[in-house]
């Protein structure tokens, strides 16, 4: 009998029979559906925590009107793991997305135009227009703005009225109070990019903005100015000098991270710092009251600018099986419930909105207090890694602290940038400002 | 035996081998043909990859941070080859003298090994960080004089990141060489000893050549490693500050996702491959011409 059994053909149809029994489970799709349910997938409503909490309200809200759909939450690692996702088409059928990065995606073909959605569901009614052209190409709307945030000076309140000193507004009062500020034994500004130089891109925005003017940026990132122009050069030359004469974390920025930034100035080794509104809802609780204000103005006597951009925003999969459904999800996202919860941690949504009904931490209603009175008053500008090239946005995140630790000059550096920029706007790589 | 069984053997091999066939071309031969075609395409790692010739390594003979990497993946691999190799050798060779104990000594140089890069990246950063590290505690009791710059200078910054990298593998060149050295024949040491020979010349004339294939595999590995240096600098460092911690592999890997330019990366790999089959060659040299077979 065991001969027979083991008869080399019998052998072989056996181990066959078992490769084909192991392999054919694994060849069938994951995601069968019942025939009355729906399955969706949706970005993980944890991916930042508390940040993104609005997500899994917006999912539960969601779920109870719709019985019918159910939300498979997936977690995608980051933008490399999304690519090859959807290069295999197993993406989930919504997607959270940097405005660049839809247009790329969108250009391949990977991200639906949602016009129809927007003109069914209206949700570009309380949408600010800077916001929503953020993800508009050619002439499609591809996406739902996310969030807009912006770059603020936080700094140790109770320290500066117990020293008397004026939050400065512009370089001149910045040069006027460093030293001051030294002499105390502390640092001017705490900051680390050690984990993260990407974050270097908020200074070189920060100074950009302020010297040239929300005009002056938009020609910067996609006009006729050029980044090797005087001003241009001579304010980054002056931050270089700036960090160099150790005002920023002791000439070590480079070599902590930005959480260790964040510790010296919560434990008041430094006076202030450079932060994004998104971070203005972390319940630190330092012994001493923190003050936010607009990032002095890197002109010697110029009025200070705040950046504004969009930090992400939500698209559909083109391959979606379900993208009315996602849709519908998609106009959860405009429910007060979630437009609350985005704001709570100072996340808010790109909507005219009276936030003073709600009942936001003290933080974040200065911060959202503080844009509010910005933008009234045409003092914000754009964040470089919304708005600015592809590839201008690669080199600074990835090369500022070449021009401050002098591996390069700064002519040289700009000059490079330069022709970054005319490459990507010669292959149309880059955000049409003037439509803004 | 006939023709028909035989026929029927030869399939039965050849359905054998189909599903690691089918997985080795899927996984491995197209991904790696397709390693061969990126670098003459622009893709952003999206769209169908445009053929433009020889422009990415135009480009990459131009770019001033591929010639950074490249030599800073050369330091890397001069210094593995040499410092923890040395380390690992006199470990192993103190570890054959000792008669108690000899496995707990094992497993403590062995112990930084099983941990995981992102963890011993992590301890290293903090034991750099000159605000919170060694160096603020060495300050504060006087001895600020003798303080190790850490990553905070970025010419030391290469050799802090390899000296956390070392502090992580090089517990398993000891047990390698230790391997090789128990299989020695000690009787020729006995021998040299007897004819008065030294400890040293003991060491180089004795046991280094017993040893030498074990070493020439423990250094051919260590030596290729090298260029595919990436983990603890993409922890630590990332790369920076300035790039001059960058290596071929943080640089593609950066060009290829955040850079959007796939084609290019790819590029940049291809010195990579390069750089072995360098090192492998000269491998070749060795055992065929100096006979330091394995």
């Amino acid at each position: 009998m065991f001969k027979s059994v083991l008869h080399p053909v019998g052998k072989t149809l056996s181990v066959f029979a078992l490769a084909t029994v192991l392999i054919l489970p694994a060849c069938s799709s994951g995601d069968k559906e019942s025939a009355d349910q729906i399955k969706l997938k949706v970005p993980d409503a944890a991916i930042w925590g508390e940040e993104s909490s609005a997500l899994q309200v917006m999912y539960d809200l969601f779920e109870k009107d719709h019985p019918e759909v159910k939300l498979e939450q997936v977690t995608i690692a980051d933008a490399q793991a999304e690519s090859a996702a959807l290069a295999a088409g197993q993406a989930p059928d919504l997607m959270l997305m940097d405005p660049s990065v839809a247009k790329e995606r969108y250009k391949s073909n990977y991200i639906e135009p949602l016009d129809p959605y927007y003109e069914k569901y209206g949700w570009d009614k309380d949408m600010f227009k800077w916001a929503k052209n953020a993800y508009v190409e050619n002439g499609k709307i591809i996406g739902v703005p996310w969030n807009y945030e912006g770059l603020v000076l936080v700094y140790n309140d109770t320290l500066f009225k117990e020293k008397g000193w004026k939050v400065p507004a512009n370089y001149n009062d910045l040069m006027a109070l460093v030293p001051k500020i030294m002499d105390e034994d502390i640092m001017p500004f705490a900051w680390g990019s050690s984990d993260n130089p990407g974050v270097d891109d908020w200074w070189v925005t920060s100074i950009v903005n302020s010297i040239l003017g929300k005009e002056g940026t938009k020609q910067l990132f996609s006009g006729d100015k050029k980044w090797t122009d005087p001003e241009v050069v001579d304010g980054i030359q002056r931050y270089s000098d700036f960090w160099n004469a150790g005002y920023v974390t002791d000439k070590k920025s480079h070599a902590i991270s930005q959480e260790d930034s964040n510790q010296l100035f919560l434990n008041g080794k430094a006076a202030m710092r450079l932060d994004g509104t998104w971070s203005l809802a972390a319940d630190n609780e330092p012994d001493f009251d923190i003050g936010f204000a607009p990032f002095p103005s890197w002109k010697a006597d110029g009025v200070p600018v705040i950046p504004l951009g969009v930090g992400g925003g939500l698209v559909i999969n083109a391959k979606s099986a379900h993208k009315d459904e996602v849709a519908e999800l998609l106009s959860y996202f405009f429910k007060d419930e979630v437009v609350q919860e985005m704001a709570m941690h100072g996340i808010p949504e790109p909507l005219q909105k009276d936030y003073s009904s709600m009942d936001l931490k003290p933080n974040v209603a200065k911060a959202l207090n503080l844009i509010s009175e910005s933008e009234k008053a045409g003092l914000t500008g754009y964040v470089a890694w919304s708005y600015a090239p592809p590839s201008v946005v690669n080199i600074l995140e990835n090369d500022f602290a070449s021009v401050y630790l002098k591996k390069t000059s700064v002519e040289d550096w700009l000059a490079d940038i330069q022709a970054k920029k005319e490459r990507d706007i010669a292959d149309k790589r880059f955000f049409e400002l003037d439509k803004y | 035996m006939t023709k028909k069984r035989f026929q029927l053997k030869n399939w039965a091999g050849w359905l054998l081998i189909v599903p690691g066939l089918a997985f080795h071309l899927y996984a491995v031969t197209v991904p790696a043909a397709l390693g061969l075609y990126l670098p003459f395409t622009e893709w952003n790692g999206l769209d169908v990859p445009k053929f433009i010739g020889f422009d990415n390594f135009i480009e990459a003979f131009q770019d001033k941070i591929v010639g950074m990497a490249l030599l800073n993946n050369v330091k890397w691999m001069l210094f593995w080859i040499t410092v923890p190799i040395i380390l690992a050798f006199f470990l192993a060779y103190l570890l054959t003298k000792v008669k108690k104990g000899q496995t707990a000594y094992q497993s403590i140089f062995f112990s930084t090994s099983i941990i995981t890069v992102t963890v011993a990246g992590q301890i290293w950063f903090w034991l750099y960080n000159p605000f919170s590290g060694v160096n603020f505690y060495m300050d504060k009791v006087g001895l600020g004089f003798i303080e190790w710059p850490g990553l905070t200078i970025p010419s030391f910054s290469l050799v802090s990141v390899l000296i956390a990298d070392m502090w992580r593998g090089f517990g398993g060149n000891v047990i390698w060489l230790l391997a090789a050295m128990s299989q020695n024949d000690k009787s020729l040491e006995e021998a040299a000893r007897i004819d008065g020979a030294g400890r040293f010349r003991i060491i180089w004339n004795v046991i280094l050549p017993q040893i030498r294939p074990t070493l020439v595999v423990v250094t051919m590995l260590t030596a290729l490693g090298s260029f595919g240096a990436f983990e603890m600098v993409y922890v630590m460092t990332g790369g920076g500050p300035a790039h001059a911690t960058e290596t071929l592999s943080t640089y593609y890997y950066s060009l290829s996702t955040e850079g959007r330019r796939a084609g290019y990366g790819s590029a940049i790999a291809l010195f990579q491959i390069f750089a072995a089959l360098i090192l492998i060659v000269f491998y070749g040299y060795l055992r065929k011409k100096k006979g330091w077979d394995v």
